[in-house]
């Protein structure tokens, strides 16, 4: 018989084992403290009448509102006569309000002019003067810029208004065949454009970072119109396309680096589908060969995503079963030529896909099978929690995070293909407007 | 006690192999009694080749990209992976494979070019008559050197896009595999991938799901 302590001991364990805990919730760490914007009242209208004055403002104050970065108080005054000449007593006049800082717009004839202001150091910068058109869909664009400038000199980084979203739509041509073309579209769901217009199919559109040029700028994508899929490398303007890469077999997923010097992809070159490694240059294209960099037998490799510094990529994998996400050194695999170890990334749900590593290091968005259906989840790598950032009954998959970490942008599958962006504050989903067609596989411009 | 010399001497000497040496002969005979039992039972023909080197396998990949060297990987061979041709002799223009020069199968040749299923999430085929199905193409193949072949891989909609791109290239690989082991020149067939882009029926039941796990087949005939 044994001590009856032993069994006193065994039941809180044994209940507890037993006992259905509640999922614990934790709020994902944004910005804790915002600093403070006076958005000034503008008295002035300029050429193109008070109408549109008050579209333009609309935009500018939009573009405020989804950085979540900044604490708006809209103003009903107008600052700008005040803060314009020498204040003798500054702290005294601009008592009514105590913001970090005051945005100044003003209409001119055709042009509007942004100023910040600092009440701290009673010091006015012009962030940026725009000539506006009077066309509500050119000028967007340019107000955008102008936000991202102000965010720019408040932060010390570009804010991500005027970012665009690439990403294919899918279309049955009047013969019954499938044909899909690469759009772009802003961050905010306007300026919708297409492209491409191959009669082809073309998947998996990623803007290579840094290739703006004026308003045009290189992309890769994977295109079937070789008969096998293969990456290819575009412009948005020229519309001429040349393959990336010489190397057999499929080609599929690419994903680059923030930097846009590396591309990881998968490639079934070797006779399995692994992931490969490729260093790129911008003006060169390829430098040397690609690197098969991890694979297993009876296994397949998906979706790579590099981390922000470029030295590590997860992926999925099917190497103990059902798909999970992997993190591996590159570096290893690259020195070591053999397999390299790979650390597991999460255990949590089933059938873990599509990855995508926020650019601030912090976190991963993936998608995960939960009470039916595809959810978009958030792992925090400091906290080694995981967090469901979409709910409802649609599936979710192919997330991609904006420049800011804060935003994604993701597609629904199954019976409605569209395109959503997210914030990981809000939680709220807005679709974006593509038209007919299944849109899918979005990805969001990185600087 | 010197008479023994030449007999240690001999036991030494024959433990020389390494284990990666040991592993490389089993595996050999490995293969060799699988596809002794496989043409048991009928399930590959009797003209079938057994590729013998990683060398003759991987042909001239190096060249165009850098392989792992891990000897877990030297198991690959019998993965049933064999890499892709650099190039694949096409019709008109060497290397330049040309998607719209491909079809899919006359009604003559429908029966030989049958569309092969997969259960869920599987890249091996699990029914006798797929393989039945395989030998009729490889032996089609064979006669007709001038024929390619190109060989698609499709998945239903229930795993993700992006999965499912991955997993149509390892079905397409292992129908390629098969066609090889069979006989069927390496250059002659080309695959591709679609994942779950292009189903052939859009319902949401098992029965749809099924018919959307395939490998379908297109096929161009050179003028001779």
């Amino acid at each position: 018989m044994r001590n009856p302590l032993f069994f006193a001991m065994l039941l809180p364990m044994f209940l507890l084992s037993t006992s259905k805990t509640p999922p614990i919730v934790v709020p994902l760490e944004t910005v804790k403290s915002l600093p403070s914007l006076y958005f000034s009242d503008c008295s002035s209208i300029g050429e193109w009448g008070a109408n549109y004055k008050e579209s333009i403002l609309e935009i500018l104050k939009d573009d405020i509102d989804a950085s979540f970065h900044l604490d708006l108080t809209m103003g009903k005054i107008d600052i700008e006569p005040l803060v314009s000449g020498p204040m003798k007593n500054p702290s005294k006049e601009l008592a009514a309000f105590s913001s970090d800082f005051v945005l100044l717009p003003k209409f001119e004839g055709k042009n509007l002019t942004v100023k910040l202001y600092e009440p701290r150091f009673h010091q006015t910068h012009l962030v940026g003067k725009v000539d506006l058109g009077g066309n509500l869909v050119e000028d967007r664009q340019k107000i955008h810029q102008v936000f991202d400038l102000v965010h720019k000199k408040i932060f010390q980084q570009e804010g991500i208004a005027s970012t665009k979203i690439l990403f294919c739509k899918k279309t049955e041509d009047i013969d019954g065949d499938w044909i899909s073309d690469i759009y772009e579209v802003q961050q905010d769901g306007h300026n919708l454009k297409k492209i491409t217009s191959s009669q082809n199919y073309l998947i998996t559109p990623i803007m290579i970072p840094n290739s703006k040029k004026g308003e045009g700028y290189d992309y890769v994508f994977v295109s079937y119109e070789k008969g096998q899929p293969k990456i290819f490398k575009g412009n948005s303007l020229s519309h001429i396309s040349t393959p990336l890469l010489s190397l057999r077999g499929n080609q599929l997923l690419p994903a680059l680096s923030l930097r846009g010097d590396k591309i990881a992809f998968i490639c079934d070159a070797s006779g399995k589908t692994d992931l490969f490694f490729q260093q790129l240059h911008p003006e060169k294209g390829v430098l040397g060969k690609p690197i098969q960099l991890f694979s297993q037998n009876q296994s397949i490799q998906a979706s790579p995503a590099f981390s922000p510094c470029g030295s590590k990529l997860a992926f999925v994998s099917d190497k103990e079963g059902s798909p999970k996400i992997y993190i591996l050194e590159i570096v290893d695999a690259i020195r070591s030529k053999k397999i390299p170890p790979v650390k597991l990334l999460s255990t949590n749900h089933k059938e873990c896909t599509c990855p995508s590593w926020s650019p601030d290091g912090k976190k991963i968005a993936f998608s995960a099978l939960s009470e039916g259906y595809r959810q978009i989840w958030i792992l925090d790598l400091d906290k080694k929690i995981e967090v469901p950032l979409t709910t409802g009954p649609l599936d979710k998959e192919n997330p991609s995070w904006a420049p800011d970490s804060i935003h994604l942008v993701y597609n629904t599958t199954g019976k409605e293909s569209q395109i959503y962006t997210i914030d990981i504050v809000k939680q709220k989903p807005v679709k974006i407007p593509t038209g007919d067609g299944i849109s899918h596989f979005p990805s969001w411009e990185q600087r | 006690m010197k008479k023994f010399y030449p007999l240690v001497f001999f036991v030494l000497a024959s433990c020389t192999s390494t284990l990666y040496d040991a592993w490389e002969e089993t595996k050999m005979a490995t293969r060799s009694y699988t596809k002794q039992g496989l043409a048991y039972l009928g399930l590959i023909e009797e003209e079938s080749r057994i590729v013998a080197t990683s060398q003759e396998i991987y042909q001239s990949a190096e060249e165009e990209f850098i392989p792992l060297k891990d000897q877990d990987l030297s198991s690959q061979y019998m993965d049933e992976s064999y890499p892709h041709s650099k190039e694949m002799r096409t019709p008109q223009k060497r290397g330049a494979y040309n998607a719209e020069q491909f079809s899919k199968p006359s009604t003559t040749l429908a029966s030989i070019f049958s569309t092969v299923y997969f259960n869920t999430d599987e890249h091996v085929l699990s029914q006798k008559e797929y393989y039945q199905v395989i030998n009729r193409i490889a032996s089609y193949m064979k006669k007709n050197p001038h024929v390619y072949l190109s060989v698609e891989g499709h998945c239903d909609q229930r795993a993700s896009e992006a999965y499912n791109l991955a997993l149509g290239t390892r079905r397409a690989q292992f129908i390629r595999s098969l066609l090889i082991k069979a006989g069927v020149e390496s250059e002659q067939i080309h695959t591709v991938s679609f994942g779950k882009e292009r189903p052939v029926t859009k319902g949401g039941t098992k029965e749809s799901f099924a018919k959307n796990r395939r490998v379908e087949f297109k096929i161009f005939q050179q003028r001779s």
